[in-house]
């Protein structure tokens, strides 16, 4: 069950899960064709000088990458299935509707996170080769809130595109928006250093918040 | 059983997300400025100036006696805090007790500095890289960026190498002045627009503090004597065209300490009621004298202390805070505690961590709105015809979390099928 399952959910995400790389290694290009063009055209010290002093971030096009994402999965993965409400035949599976929805919810997770995994190794990396290991490493610190927004938001796309109530659907994004802005609130590397243990746990809370959506769904809420 | 689960994280994360979106709306329709007054010094009548502004414009100086003074009149009043613009009209006095004022001399001897909060971290505490200036050249950004970790390595920006020679040259001259690795406070100037070169000041594993500089790529350290049990807590290096001032030091008891550039003489200053963490100190000096402005969330505290370090004159002022205005006190009564993810004290503007922080159940104002919103829970549940077996939780949610819990279980809704 969990192969055909899972084969079904490729079909619906690769598309989204090859243009999302594909977007993610040409903003990667970008920034550090950006930086090698700096380091030849002005002084490599004044471009330094803007990250350590300044806390500046050499990589600031990426911030809403891991965002957009996160979104394009879940709508890729969720729309599909409320488009004539197809999942009912998932939830009428031989298959514990929770279990079902759960597992969904795995495949694109697993999905993300390697996306994730290579996007966050080719922005980090490379960066070595410019900058000492005190920057690389603030960075990688950096990117954390951003790629869990990203989480974050693909838990809450599947919770809003089941939905069947268009008024909760507003109100699900409403509240949406505020919750992915905490991961937003600060511009300057490094900043969530000391808060990404509370944040993950947060993460972690919105993590089966489709099964609710699935449960008002399947009650035949209208 | 899960769906249900679901729903109460689903009912958290949105309290979580409320209980600091909610407050941060409600400030930016209502908060209130609070205008703290300037305190000026002057040398002329020996007396404070007090310049306080409203919501809307500049109200006259007032000395400690309550006496008005128009604006013009008082910069007359406080030559050694307006002298440029008394130059420029040709109204600033000769001499002061005795002192021969001229402005070469006042540009000279001018230092204005302010400590917050959230300045009180230097920008190189993040990384812990920075440049080490040649002393005795034109300042020229020197290419390399020096870490003192378990030696000195300097760190070339354009190849991103370590300079094995130049690291061993200096980190020799470390072991053999006994320092003892890695560096903790640095304190320094890092920008090359500056004056002069100073080089850092640095303490080291032990505390003890040390000043680095760069002559001619040779390296000088000398080790600075500190008074007994003196532990640095903060440092700040101050650039000041006279020379005279090497850096601000805070200990970890929140005294305040100047380091004279002669004899490497570190003097302490008669204020005592400075709490770094919290407070804000402005700090001007100039040929006469000292003066030191403290400033907490509803009181603000004026010293004037001569070059010998001794109080003359002091000035005190307590004023409403926001928790008692109006603003303040429906604030209480609104919600019973907040979410704040910056520094708790700090502007949301000056920001540098974001961290966990949750304020509040200090009064219990809030205990009007929670009973009321229980009740209407309460009859909502009765109209709906749910049970209330079912919805014990709930209630309990809007027992104890207010307004956020009462949005929040009503977005998400618990529907009996």
């Amino acid at each position: 069950m969990w192969k055909s399952m899972f084969y079904k959910e490729w079909i619906k995400v690769r598309l989204a899960s090859i243009l999302s790389l594909a977007v993610g290694t040409v903003a990667i290009l970008g920034i550090y064709l950006n930086v090698r063009h700096t380091f030849i055209i002005t002084n490599a010290h004044e471009f330094w000088d803007g990250i350590i002093n300044q806390r500046h971030i050499y990589f600031k096009l990426f911030k809403y990458i891991p965002l957009g994402i996160g979104i394009l999965i879940g709508l890729s993965q969720f729309l599909p299935e409320v488009k004539d409400k197809r999942i009912k035949l998932t939830l009428h599976l031989p298959l514990n509707e929770e279990k079902a929805g759960l597992k969904m919810v795995a495949f694109g997770l697993t999905c993300l996170l390697t996306l994730y995994s290579i996007l966050s190794a080719l922005l980090i990396l490379p960066g070595r080769y410019y900058f000492p290991y005190e920057v690389v490493a603030l960075s990688a610190n950096t990117i954390i809130p951003w790629f869990s927004a990203g989480l974050a938001a693909y838990f809450i796309t599947g919770l809003i595109t089941i939905e069947p109530l268009w008024k909760y659907k507003v109100f699900y994004t409403l509240l949406g928006f505020a919750f992915i802005n905490l991961f937003y609130q600060s511009d300057l590397a490094g900043a969530y250093q000391y808060a990404w243990l509370p944040f993950l746990g947060i993460i972690s809370l919105v993590s089966i918040s489709i099964l609710f959506s699935i449960y008002r769904f399947r009650k035949g809420e209208m | 059983m899960l769906h249900k689960l679901s729903r109460y994280l689903l009912v958290l994360i949105g309290i979580l997300t409320l209980a600091y979106s909610i407050p941060i709306l409600y400030n930016t329709l209502f908060d209130k400025r609070i205008n703290t007054p300037q305190i000026l010094y002057s040398a002329l009548n020996d007396d404070f100036y007090i310049r306080r502004h409203d919501d809307k414009k500049v109200l006259n100086p007032v000395d400690t006696k309550g006496k008005e003074y128009t604006q013009t009149q008082m910069l007359e009043q406080c030559p050694m805090f307006y002298a440029p613009s008394l130059h420029q009209s040709g109204l600033l006095p000769d001499s002061i007790d005795g002192v021969k004022i001229d402005i070469e001399t006042w540009h000279k001897h001018f230092i204005m500095y302010g400590f917050l909060p959230q300045s009180l971290m230097n920008p190189s505490d993040e990384y812990r890289l920075f440049p080490l200036y040649e002393a005795t050249e034109k300042i020229t950004l020197p290419g390399d960026l020096c870490r003192i970790n378990k030696r000195v390595e300097f760190v070339n920006t354009q190849s991103n190498k370590v300079n094995e020679e130049k690291s061993g040259l200096f980190t020799d001259a470390f072991e053999k002045e006994g320092f003892v690795f890695p560096a903790k406070i640095m304190a320094g100037n890092s920008s090359h627009n500056k004056n002069r070169v100073d080089g850092w000041f640095i303490t080291d594993q032990r505390g003890d503090l040390f000043h680095l500089k760069m002559e001619k790529g040779q390296p000088l350290l000398k080790r600075i004597a500190l008074p007994e049990d003196f532990k640095i807590k903060y440092m700040q290096y101050l650039e000041v065209q006279n020379e005279k001032l090497y850096c601000f030091i805070i200990t970890e008891d929140n005294r305040l300490n100047i380091l004279y550039a002669k004899d490497y003489e570190i003097v302490e200053l008669p204020i005592y009621d400075y709490i770094p963490e919290e407070h804000s100190i402005y700090i001007m000096g100039n040929m006469l004298f000292y003066m030191f402005q403290v400033n907490t969330e509803n009181s603000v505290a004026a010293y004037a202390v001569d070059h010998d370090h001794n109080i003359m004159d002091s000035y005190y002022e307590e004023f409403k805070p926001k928790s008692e205005m109006l603003m303040g006190k429906a604030f209480h009564f609104i919600f019973p505690f907040t979410l704040k993810l910056t520094h708790p004290r700090s502007d949301i503007r000056y920001t540098n961590y974001v961290k966990f922080n949750f304020e509040g159940f200090k009064t219990f104002n809030w205990i009007y709105l929670n009973l009321l919103l229980l009740v209407i829970t309460y009859l909502l549940i009765r109209k709906r015809k749910l049970r209330l077996k079912n919805n014990m939780v709930d209630l309990l949610i809007v027992a104890a979390t207010g307004i956020f819990g009462f949005i929040a279980i009503n977005v998400f809704q618990n529907k009996e099928y």
